[in-house]
């Protein structure tokens, strides 16, 4: 139907982007001052070993024949290896995916569940407490750094109250879940191991809120605004004037235009909460993308920041493309 | 007896109004306060530290708040309220020096798209796309770590990765200006493009510009905290804020106030200039004047 | 004349002011009138005049900073200022329907044609589904929209300015009230669908046997659809009667110069009389009557003190020293 055909040619358009995305990727690998064969091979190597080994890598050929050969690389996903694990770049990504896509989805659904009613609260009690008190909230959110508030409710959570444990995914003696998705509350839900399922929801609970918190407060701002926006247009005045209870007026014909913008940021805020994913998973030691690139950043291990990089940005790209497709989907008056 | 004509001298548009709103705001006030004591603690930090920030004194590391260590010392015996006080200066210096550099790209690139138009514009745009693809803080900290963890890199870094907003911005408003009358009137009169981007779009282009950059102060403090934090941006002994919580992180338990000070500091920073931020927006929205 | 009975009664000189960081404008300052069964009453004036304001007021939709400061409103002898919200949404709708200028932007964008409907509907009259569904085809039917069971499926924005108005209609007329609210139902839309739309309101409200209050700026349709007529200015009723006398005996000088400056297609070829200057700022309105800066028989009194709405003939009110009648 026409939404497939809208798709593919969404994802069409999305090409010279990604190819974009690539050379800038490779840009910047190639930007280090120095010359790393050099490096690597030591101080006693001599020319004739550094010229080898620089024809070895094709580091001898012109900077577009580079750039076509990284492409031939990454098409067949080799984004080299990693300085520290000794393994191939995509196997150490694919292995720290999942813990950070729990991590970042649960953030995200914490944020929307909670940020939109408080949104909406604060529209509908304009001027009075709740909305002084939400756009308090929504400041001192977007103003906080995620990393010194992971460190705090560490601090309160972990150290002093030891409510919360401060570290990894799991109890060390705990064994994951029979692994289905990867996620840890998802396939242990789904073979019923209550004691993995609570002991896992036990970890995330401090780190998906550290996050959540940052990205919260902007849904909660943008849901204000956009409430606001709608409850002066006339077709909510109609609506009043049928008889409708103010209610309704503002969960059924008001909530559901304002949202429309809202899901316009949502891809954005993804973006968000990756990075923030970083900083998150580094304080709270957990084994995802994010402390892996921080490891990476502390060996200067380039093929895996890049590799990093490169993957976290294509699924950022692709989020923003499916943010877009449902946007597309539940406004009416838009054509495709 | 007045007609609407007379009255044009409406309360709502003079500077009273102003006033108004800003004590409407009183938040703020807070803000601009806020920034004030900022860049006071820059200025005069030598006068406002009691102790040398660099200096390592052993004997005295990890010590709780007192009297003489106003918010304790660090793991090197150094006074961390004086460190906090030199570290105004370089969240200071990075935010504007940042801003400033992506405000220059940007603006240029961003007149070059929009006043020329056609394939300049075309390229421009697609660069700017792939640009806006990355995720802000990944791609900042990729390419600092491809030029060399310093804080001169971080810097170039982030300007490097805001200039595409600033430049699109910039562009949005030499589109609206292009297309109104007096562009063509001085056209007519023979004006130079360089004259008319100077004298014409220059200054009636800047406002949302400031706007927006006022807006990202605060960011740009958030994300070069972020980069010491991980290790890139500012280097020991530098008295950076972010770098400060990366040191003091190890010692949270023993030593809650070494980490948590410092990143009270960037809170309170980035509060106050979100806050100033959101008053001049408002202010300078004519929409909200009415 | 057989007294009929009154479904509208505004009385006690109905206030509504906006309350601004500009000062206090009093949109509506002091209006009374009232509207038989079955009779459209036309309020006319310019815009800006408080006539919008005095339908919302009527259905207490005004929003602050406005707020209805004084008079009562009586609708088939209830004073809905003293109803409670709750009682006020049972009329909303039900007993009395509104019809909005702008039908585009008084339809939500992003629900049906059908589900509007259907949801006045189900509110008022308690329907399921099925029913409200058949209901509500029925009521696209009346307002003569070909295909109604395709039109239920489509969004407002689908749907042209007169379609889009006939489902405005259907909305507010859906539950058959006794007083229809029409605020400038045909502005919006072309000139050759006006005719129409105004026709359809009109035999809908003879067969619903409902009353109109209908608010424009255009004598041309006053003169077509309504019985009685009010004119406003400022705030304020200037003029109210039915509607030959307001065009063969026009009192009031604001009334006079209206209908003098309507072109007349067989008069001689003059300049069309205007009136010079301009409406006056709601907030400081001009001392006494409001109208005398611009009124070419002011005289000495007319900046002391404000004239009410007097009777000076049966069925015919006047807001003017000059023709006060003692």
């Amino acid at each position: 139907m026409k939404l497939w055909a809208y798709i593919v040619r969404r994802l069409v358009l999305i090409i010279p982007t990604l190819v974009g995305v690539t050379m800038i990727t490779f840009a910047i690998s190639r930007l280090i001052p120095g010359d790393p064969i050099a490096v690597s091979l030591g101080p006693y190597a001599s020319q004739e070993q550094i010229q080898l080994m620089r024809a070895k890598w094709g580091l001898d050929k012109p900077l577009y024949i580079q750039y076509l050969l990284y492409l031939k690389n990454l098409s067949r996903g080799d984004l080299g290896v990693s300085i520290h694990s000794k393994r191939a770049v995509l196997d150490d990504l694919r292995d720290f995916f999942p813990a950070t896509f729990e991590l970042t989805t649960a953030s995200m659904l914490l944020s929307i569940l909670f940020g939109i009613p408080i949104g909406v609260i604060a529209a509908v009690k304009k001027n009075r407490w709740p909305d002084f008190v939400t756009r308090l909230y929504a400041l001192a959110g977007v103003s906080i750094p995620v990393f010194w508030l992971g460190l705090l409710l560490l601090l309160v959570f972990y150290f002093k109250l030891g409510w919360l444990p401060g570290v990894g995914r799991l109890d060390p003696h705990v064994s994951p879940p029979a692994s289905i998705t990867g996620l840890y509350l998802v396939d242990s839900l789904f073979t019923a191991n209550w004691k993995v399922f609570f002991n896992a929801l036990k970890h995330i609970l401090l780190p998906a809120f550290s996050l959540s918190c940052v990205i919260m407060a902007t849904i909660s701002r943008m849901t204000r605004a956009s409430m606001l926006e709608v409850m002066t247009e006339n077709y909510i005045k109609a609506a009043r004037a049928k008889g409708l209870s103010e209610r309704t007026v503002i969960y059924r014909h008001a909530l559901t235009n304002s949202l429309i913008p809202v899901v316009t940021i949502i891809g954005v805020m993804y973006g968000v909460c990756l990075a923030g994913a970083v900083l998150t998973e580094s304080i709270f030691s957990w084994p995802g993308l994010g402390r892996y690139a921080v490891k990476a950043i502390t060996f200067l291990d380039l093929d895996a920041i890049m590799g990093f990089t490169l993957v976290a940005t294509l699924i950022y790209v692709f989020l923003n493309l499916i943010v877009d497709v449902i946007y597309v989907v539940i406004d009416p008056r838009i054509k495709y | 007896m007045a007609s609407v004509e007379d009255q044009t001298e409406r309360r709502s548009r003079g500077w009273r109004f102003t006033l108004h709103l800003i004590w409407k705001n009183p938040l703020m006030v807070v803000g601009l306060a806020v920034v004030c004591v900022l860049f006071l603690m820059a200025i005069f930090a030598p006068l406002i530290s009691p102790h040398d920030p660099f200096k390592i004194n052993p004997p005295q590391r990890l010590k709780p708040p007192s009297a003489a260590y106003l918010l304790g010392t660090d793991v090197a015996g150094r006074d961390i309220f004086s460190r906090i006080v030199y570290g105004s200066r370089i969240t200071l210096q990075i935010g504007i020096t940042v801003i400033l550099l992506a405000l220059l790209i940007g603006y240029f690139f961003g007149i070059m798209a929009g006043f020329f138009g056609g394939a300049v514009d075309e390229l421009f745009m697609r660069i700017t796309d792939i640009f806006m693809s990355f995720p802000y803080l990944i791609l900042a900290m990729g390419l600092t770590v491809a030029l060399g963890p310093s804080i001169q890199n971080a810097m170039l870094a982030m300007a490097i990765v805001w200039w595409p907003t600033y430049a699109r911005l910039v562009r949005g408003e030499v589109l609206k200006l292009r297309g109104r009358t007096f562009i063509y009137a001085s056209k007519g009169l023979g004006a130079t493009n360089l004259f008319i981007i100077l004298r014409h779009i220059l200054p009636n282009s800047w406002m949302p510009v400031v706007v927006q950059s006022s807006l990202d102060f605060g960011r740009v403090i958030m994300y070069a905290a972020s980069l010491s934090f991980i290790g890139l941006g500012a280097q020991p002994p530098t008295p950076e804020w972010g770098a400060m919580i990366s040191d003091g992180r190890a010692f949270l338990e023993q030593a809650w106030w070494y980490p948590t000070f410092p990143g009270l500091a960037i809170m309170v920073t980035i509060l106050g200039f979100n806050l100033m931020g959101d008053g001049l927006r408002d202010i300078l929205d004519p929409r909200l004047r009415r | 004349m057989a007294e009929r009975r009154v479904i509208l009664k505004i009385r006690g000189d109905l206030k509504t002011y906006f309350f601004t960081f500009d000062g206090v404008a009093k949109a509506v300052d002091g209006v009374n009138f009232e509207i038989a069964e079955g009779e459209t009453f036309g309020l006319v004036g310019e815009t800006g005049c408080g006539k919008s304001v005095t339908a919302l007021s009527v259905l207490r939709l005004v929003d602050p900073p406005g707020r209805i400061v004084s008079g009562e409103i009586l609708f088939e002898g209830e004073d809905l200022l003293k109803k409670k919200e709750r009682e006020m949404r049972e009329v909303r709708g039900d007993k009395i329907g509104m019809i909005f200028q702008d039908p585009m932007s008084s339809l939500n964008p992003v629900m049906t044609v059908g589900f509007q409907l259907k949801e006045s509907i189900k509110l008022h009259k308690g329907l399921r589904e099925k029913k409200a569904e058949l209901l509500a085809m029925e009521m696209l039917e009346q307002v003569r929209i070909p295909e109604p069971s395709k039109v239920m499926r489509r969004f407002p924005h689908e749907l042209s300015g007169g379609m889009q108005q006939r489902v405005m209609i259907g909305i507010a007329l859906c539950c058959h009230p006794k007083l229809i609210i029409a605020d400038e139902p045909t502005t919006a839309l072309d000139v050759t669908i006006q005719a129409q739309i105004l026709r359809l309101i009109r035999d809908l409200k003879h067969d619903f046997g409902s009353s109109m209050l209908m608010i424009t700026h255009n004598l041309g349709l006053v003169s077509k659809y309504c019985d009685r007529v009010g004119v406003m200015y400022a705030g304020s009723l200037v003029e109210v009667c039915d509607v030959s006398t307001i065009f063969s005996e026009p009192l009031h000088p604001y009334t006079r110069g209206l209908i003098e400056a309507i072109p007349k297609v067989n008069a001689e070829r003059e300049a069309l009389p205007v009136i010079p200057g301009r409406i006056p700022d709601i907030i400081l309105p001009p001392p006494g009557c409001k109208f005398h800066p611009r009124c070419r028989e002011a005289g000495p009194g007319c900046p002391e003190e404000r004239p009410p709405l007097r009777q000076v003939k049966p069925d015919h009110w006047v807001a003017c020293v000059n023709y006060g009648g003692e």
